[in-house]
Parts: C-alpha cells; sequence; structure tokens
C-alpha cells in the first residue's frame, strides 16, 4: 500500500469502515523507510496521517465510553485529541470535510463544554533536567541541540521530556493546563473516590446521537428566565444564577435570572427537555 | 489604559541585573552588550532562586532568530543556574524583559509576532462554540458577538502574563506590566510605546 493509497482510503472516514490499526500499521512500515533513505519530507507527510488516524481512534473511543458512561475515561481522551490538534495543526490545515477533523474537532470542544468538571488540580513543577526526545540529549540553554520543539525530525514529534524535576506545590484552579487532573471528592479513610458530578446533558446527546460519525452541534443558550421561577429567594440570598453576588447585586437588577442551557442540534430530534444544574 | 496593564517607576535596569549573584563575571561582557535581556522571577516559592516561566528556551531562540543582527538579546543567568518552572494553571508567562529604549519597536514588534503565533492564531483557528442570548421575558434572542461568556473557564480565551522595563540611554526605567487576553496585545503593547515616548518628552 502507498501513501497515496492510504490517502484516498482516509477520505472515505465516516462513509465506510476502516481498519484504523491496519492504516498505522501501514504507516509505521511507509516511515521506517523513508526514515533509512533520510527522506524526512516523506517521513512527515506520513506523520501527518499517523496523527489524522490516531484523532479517529481516540475519537471513536470517546463515543463508546461515553454510551457506557466511563465519563473520565472519556474526558482524558477528549484532552489526548485536543493536544493531537494542537500539534498536527502546525504541519497540516484542513478544510471543513478533510478526514472528519472539523466535524471530531468542534465535537471534541462541545462535549468538553457540556462536560460538569470545573475545579482541576494543577501542579508547580521545578524542572531540573530536560531532554530532547529526538537525540535523547540533557539540554542547557545556551548549548541547544539543534531539534526544535513542535518540529517533526524521522517521522517524529519533537518534545522535551522532563527526566528529573521538583514538585513544588499543588493548587486548585478552574483554567488547568492538565484538563485530566480532575478534582473528585474522596473519603480519607476508605482512599475510595466518589464521582460527585452530574452527567445528565452527556447522557442526553448520548440518547440522540447513534454513531461517532452521525452530525449534532451544540448550542449554549444564555436565557432569561423570568424571576417569577425564583421566589424562593429572597434578596439577600446568593443569586440563582450561579454567580457568587447577592440576588439583589445581581440578576434581580435585570429582567430576569441568567440561566445556561444546552441546546443539542441532532439529525433526530427529540422534545424531551431536562432541567438539570450540572 | 487599556485594563490589565501597569506602570510602575523602577530602579531597575541593565546594570542593577548584570550585578547580580546569579550572573558570573566571565557572562557579565556579554551582557553589557545586549539591547534585550530577559530576566527571572527571583524567589517565586523559594527565597532568593532565580527561575524562568516554562517555554523560555522557545521564545529565547524565537528572538535570537528574529531580531535584526544589530540587535542582540540574552538572559540574565549563568547556565548552570537556569531552571524552569512549570505552573500548569493555564495562564501563559511570557517573561520579564529588561529593554533599551532604542530597540522598543522592534522589540514589540517580535514580542507581538510570538504571542500571535503561539496563541492568538491556534485560538482563532478552532471552531467555535455557537452562544446564543435570550431573553425569555422579552421573546427576543440576542446573537451579541462582544458579550460571548464563555461557559466554561477551561475554554475561555487565552490569558498572558509578561513584564517590560524600558531603560533610556541614562539608565533610568519605567516597568509595564500586562495581565489579560492575549488578543489584546497589539493594543497593549502600541499603548506601552506612546506612554514611553509621552514620558520622554
Amino acid at each position: 500500500m502507498t501513501r497515496n493509497d492510504i490517502e484516498v482510503q482516509l477520505l472515505k472516514i465516516g462513509q465506510s469502515k476502516i481498519d484504523f490499526d491496519l492504516v498505522l500499521a501501514e504507516l509505521a512500515t511507509l516511515k521506517k523507510i523513508a526514515v533509512e533513505c533520510d527522506n524526512q519530507e516523506e517521513a512527515k507527510k506520513l506523520w501527518i496521517l499517523e496523527q489524522i488516524v490516531k484523532i479517529n481512534i481516540l475519537y471513536s473511543t470517546v463515543f463508546s465510553l461515553l454510551k457506557s458512561k466511563s465519563y473520565y475515561d472519556a474526558w482524558c481522551k477528549l484532552e489526548q485529541i485536543e493536544i493531537k490538534f494542537k500539534d498536527l495543526k502546525k504541519h497540516y490545515s484542513y478544510d471543513n470535510e478533510s478526514y472528519k477533523l472539523y466535524f471530531i474537532e468542534k465535537s471534541v470542544t462541545n462535549l468538553q463544554t457540556i462536560f460538569p468538571y470545573r475545579l482541576f488540580f494543577s501542579t508547580e513543577i521545578l524542572e531540573l533536567e530536560t531532554r530532547c526526545n529526538i537525540c535523547k540529549q540533557v539540554l542547557t540553554i545556551r548549548k541547544p541541540c539543534g531539534h526544535k520543539l513542535g518540529e517533526i525530525y524521522n517521522g517524529e514529534l519533537c518534545i522535551r521530556i522532563i527526566s528529573r524535576c521538583e514538585l513544588l506545590g499543588t493548587s486548585i484552579v478552574e483554567d488547568p493546563v492538565h484538563k485530566y487532573a480532575v478534582a473528585f471528592s474522596g473519603n480519607s479513610e476508605t482512599d475510595k473516590i466518589t464521582d460527585q458530578y452530574n452527567y445528565a446533558s452527556v447522557d442526553y446527546l448520548m440518547e440522540l446521537v447513534n454513531s461517532p460519525y452521525e452530525e449534532w452541534d451544540l448550542e449554549v443558550q444564555y436565557q432569561l428566565l423570568p424571576h417569577s421561577l425564583f421566589k424562593a429567594y429572597s434578596r439577600n440570598d446568593l443569586c440563582p444564577c450561579g454567580s457568587i453576588e447577592k440576588y439583589e447585586n445581581c440578576c434581580l437588577q435585570k429582567t430576569g435570572v441568567k440561566f445556561m442551557t444546552h441546546e443539542f442540534i441532532v439529525e433526530k430530534p427529540s422534545d424531551k427537555k431536562i432541567i438539570t444544574k450540572t | 489604559m487599556t485594563d490589565g496593564l501597569t506602570i510602575e517607576n523602577s530602579t531597575e535596569n541593565f546594570e542593577t541585573w548584570i550585578a547580580k549573584d546569579f550572573v558570573s563575571d566571565e557572562l557579565k561582557p556579554s551582557l553589557h552588550q545586549t539591547s534585550i535581556l530577559l530576566v527571572p522571577t527571583i524567589g517565586f516559592r523559594k527565597q532568593n532562586e532565580p527561575t524562568f516561566p516554562v517555554l523560555t528556551e522557545d521564545l529565547y531562540y524565537y528572538f535570537k532568530e528574529n531580531l535584526p543582527k544589530e540587535y542582540s538579546v540574552e538572559l540574565c543567568i549563568d547556565e548552570s543556574k537556569y531552571l524552569e518552572i512549570a505552573l500548569h494553571s493555564n495562564y501563559k508567562r511570557i517573561g520579564n524583559f529588561i529593554v533599551k529604549d532604542i530597540v522598543l519597536p522592534i522589540f514589540i514588534g517580535l514580542l507581538v509576532a510570538y504571542i500571535t503565533e503561539k496563541y492568538i492564531r491556534p485560538e482563532e483557528a478552532k471552531p467555535h462554540i455557537n452562544i446564543v442570548n435570550i431573553d425569555n421575558s422579552s421573546h427576543t434572542t440576542i446573537i451579541n458577538e462582544d458579550v460571548k461568556p464563555s461557559p466554561k473557564i477551561y475554554l475561555a480565551p487565552t490569558k498572558v502574563t509578561f513584564s517590560v522595563t524600558v531603560v533610556d540611554t541614562n539608565g533610568t526605567s519605567k516597568e509595564y506590566k500586562y495581565e489579560g487576553e492575549a488578543k489584546d496585545v497589539k493594543v497593549v503593547t502600541e499603548e506601552i510605546k506612546k506612554l514611553w515616548d509621552n514620558d520622554k518628552k
């Protein structure tokens, strides 16, 4: 199989079933040959195709995990896709149709939007020794190894490996670099972790979408709901919109209470509406 | 003044930084020649320990490769004492710079280009979340491009922070600090240039 054959096959993603593992094996063989011939340009093109296949595999896995309600595992895979897109887009631009990439990238952001996670652990790390993954050399700042971060060498992405570090601290943040570091509640006596989150929005979407490549989209709506729905709240209570302001200093000054809702645009819509706080 | 931009009178300049104990005598001559100095944060977690933000390597070589050859950039630290610190909230800490006033326009151009390439352009190339504001009390739908709150903080636009201390030929200086959205960096740096020029009139 040539690279061109693989490209043609991959253009059918979403229309016909593709054995991605087989394609990855073919790409690895072709890349090995390209590297042996020192054909860096060809090796880079093959790396790009590898990333496209890996993104599709990860997205299909996310879909299966969500169907089986393995939410956190799916969340971690979403982050892996996000990172792969970041690496890929430096070397490859695509249109709305190519290899389902636009659909997947949009779906990843939409899924991250409807996930209920809000708090994450964040580490502070002092990097004591850094290596280049291409030449394995320990790096010093004024004597670089010559391999540039984010470039492709021998069909591999150049990254930095922190081979020695010191953990200085941990904090809780809402905007983590590492989205996998979700804060779950736990019991220090039993060491048991509890998943305290409400995945009603994710479950609802999974009821409506049947296969990974079935088209869907999300509309986040900020609705102003009438104050008559919030009679149980006094002026001095915290605002029902979820801000940490008093009701009287927040939404009571507006024509309604600001509420975020999710509307799914799907092929087979349902009339069902769920009201839940996620 | 743009939100997130602050100005302080500074007593720091090239001489005060080059005199620090983490700069050896062998390194001093080359630092005296440089027009842009990347300086560490001192004592972030350990007293007196100089550290640079993660990805300083990337920034340093970007400036080295793109500065006109009559100007130069250097790190204000000995090779053996260089350490990067990774703070894993998604606030992009670009660095602290000491800049000779003559090179300020070129420095600003490069800083904007760097932040645009690394943070603004990748963000603009991402598919956007559809956000709609609906007022149920008046039955109107308001789609306002300027008022688009992000539904989740971890999906909000990238924020950056950096400081620039501009030094004139007499060694007097002013420090400009910015903490805010990456997309505003062009406006902010133009304002820094204008403020510095007005101050020197």
